[in-house]
């Protein structure tokens, strides 16, 4: 039952990093492969201050400024270049972020990490058992998809898919699209770092080898396969990388293969989604 | 001091010729199928893993080596053929392959660790030893490195400016008025996939009689020769050659001062400046037509 549980909670951290990145791949088009900057961003920040200050909830707000901080950063550097060159620059941030974290050691401590999070306390309850945290992660999973439904329907969402499909007719029209790319980017930190803020308060322990190039590639290889510019999508695409291997563990598969089967499984799925439907199991635009 | 200081550049010299292969394959691939082939590090360790299974099997050196060229070039061969070449035709862009090229890292990436396991694997390298030169030690396995990579990157400067080449170029400026002028364009690509994947997989045999080789270890190496066909933005084995060694020489400066870590940091933080500060130089206005 625990292990269930266990799969509950990963499968809420990964479709908040599926849906902040569909955020801008999806809709505002552009191949981030530096997710992973704001999920580290998140999980070092929750850390940093909850052991720091004491309490879960006062880094919260932390984590939201250092995520709108990063994101801000990304979009400096990023903002000005797109289609691969975007891609290219986010990956570079990434490397840069990993370095940092690596050897920032009396930040982040390095290599070793950080050990002893407390976890969160809600209405004097201690969240600390897998269930509890996959009532939690409900909780913010819960809140982002909310958020969604109504943020699909205001004009910033329209504004920022305008900046996607058409930025010479946006600027006709007397708008500026990197401004809503920068929202853009923002919303999808956020949501990362609340991510990145679940994970470290739920692991008790971080260290950089859970915010590589390798993660953010997943992350984006996720939300390809779901299908891209739909929360569905994302949905779908992360409960295929979390469920994949129990589903090769049912066929027999030792754990140590079931890593690397899925994996396989999963670059054969992204190479095949491109070839013949680049728009995704559930994708609402095709991948440009 | 000064035998330190010319230790780390021979070291670079050295370093960097290796890396120059991996980059000059990297290069003319990037700017002739213009695919962002983030596959090429796959290649590269399938590569040395083939070359380290033929080793074991036969324990023949020339065998070994064949293998390794042949496992190469098969994959080369496999992912042009079933991927790059059908989504060129259906005029996909630059994003949309470098996904699939990601996608074919990954399963290469994982075939190999699923089959040789995720440690470090080495040759036990025949050359053993090392000479002394000018106050610097330099061993064999560096000074086989130095020969092979120069013959090697000698060869691709004179194929590079002969008439050979001349069709790349002319895909690598106009795919389209190459493809009327007559050039069988499908061919060239495949060729100088061939080609770029033989270089690989040699780096990597080379870097391997040195530290061995792992399935992931083939990323960093790509990601360096993708920073320096960045900042070189041009069909110029010379200049890629040059920007591989000075590359090498700002790591191995930055790793002396301050630790291995940072190596990558300060690569991409350059790649970042060019991005940023030289766009007219990477983003031609070719590559700004095809994007759009």
């Amino acid at each position: 039952m625990n292990y269930f549980l266990h799969l509950t909670v990963m499968l809420e951290i990964y479709l908040l990093l599926a849906i902040s990145a569909n955020q801008i791949v999806g809709y505002s088009g552009l191949l981030s492969l530096g997710q992973a900057i704001f999920y580290g961003t998140g999980a070092y920040v929750t850390a940093i201050a909850t052991i720091n200050l004491g309490s879960y909830w006062v880094s919260l707000p932390l984590v939201l400024i250092a995520c709108l901080l990063s994101a801000l950063a990304v979009f400096y550097v990023s903002g000005r270049v797109r289609d691969l060159y975007f891609a290219l620059s986010t990956l570079a941030l990434q490397i840069i972020f990993f370095s940092l974290v690596y050897n920032w050691m009396t930040v982040t401590n390095g290599p070793y990490g950080i050990s002893n999070i407390t976890p969160p306390v809600l209405l004097g309850h201690r969240i600390s058992s897998p269930g509890s945290f996959a009532l939690f992660g409900a909780l913010f999973l819960a809140c982002v998809v909310l958020f969604y439904y109504w943020f699909v329907t205001t004009p910033v969402f329209r504004m920022i898919q305008a900046a996607r499909d058409d930025q010479i007719g946006l600027l006709s029209l007397g708008k500026n699209p990197n401004y809503y790319k920068c929202i853009s980017i923002v919303i999808s930190a956020v949501i990362s770092g609340l991510a990145g803020s679940l994970y470290a308060a739920y692991a008790t322990y971080i260290d950089p080898s859970s915010f590589t190039l390798d993660e953010s590639i997943l992350i984006l290889s996720i939300v390809l396969v779901g299908g891209i510019a739909s929360v569905r999508g994302a949905i779908a695409g992360g409960l295929i990388f979390i469920l994949l291997p129990e589903l090769l563990k049912t066929l027999g598969m030792p754990d140590a293969i079931a890593a690397n089967a899925r994996m396989i499984l999963f670059g054969l799925l992204l190479i095949l989604i491109v070839r013949l439907r680049p728009e995704g199991l559930f994708g609402k635009r095709v991948l440009q | 001091m000064y035998t330190t200081a010319l230790q780390i550049v021979l070291n670079s010299l050295i370093a960097g010729l290796v890396l120059s292969l991996v980059a000059i394959g990297f290069t003319y691939i990037f700017r002739v199928t213009r695919v962002f082939h983030i596959a090429h590090g796959g290649i590269y360790t399938a590569g040395a893993f083939a070359t380290w299974w033929g080793l074991n099997i036969t324990s023949n050196w020339l065998i070994a080596v064949l293998t390794g060229l042949l496992v190469a070039i098969f994959l080369a061969y496999a992912i042009e053929a079933a991927i790059y070449l059908p989504m060129s035709k259906r005029s996909s862009n630059q994003v949309v392959s470098m996904v699939a090229s990601m996608g074919s890292y990954v399963v290469i990436v994982n075939c190999l660790a699923l089959t040789f396991g995720n440690e470090v694997e080495t040759f036990g390298s025949p050359f053993v030893g090392s000479v002394q030169l000018i106050g610097t030690t330099l061993t064999y396995v560096q000074l086989v490195q130095c020969v092979v990579a120069l013959v090697i990157v000698m060869v691709a400067m004179y194929l590079g400016s002969s008439r050979r080449a001349l069709p790349l170029r002319a895909l690598a400026d106009n795919d389209l008025a190459a493809r009327v002028l007559g050039i069988n364009t499908d061919k060239e690509r495949k060729r100088v996939l061939i080609a770029g994947s033989i270089l690989a997989a040699i780096a990597a045999l080379l870097r391997t009689l040195d530290v061995g080789i792992e399935p992931q270890g083939g990323m960093s190496v790509t990601l360096a020769a993708a920073v320096v066909t960045i900042l070189v933005s041009r069909l110029n084995v010379f200049l890629i050659v040059a920007f591989a060694v000075a590359l090498t020489l700002l790591q191995n400066v930055v790793e002396f001062f301050s630790n291995a870590q940072w190596r990558d940091a300060i690569t991409f933080a350059l790649l970042l400046v060019v991005i940023l500060f030289r766009t007219e130089g990477i983003i031609s206005y070719k590559l700004r037509r095809d994007t759009a």
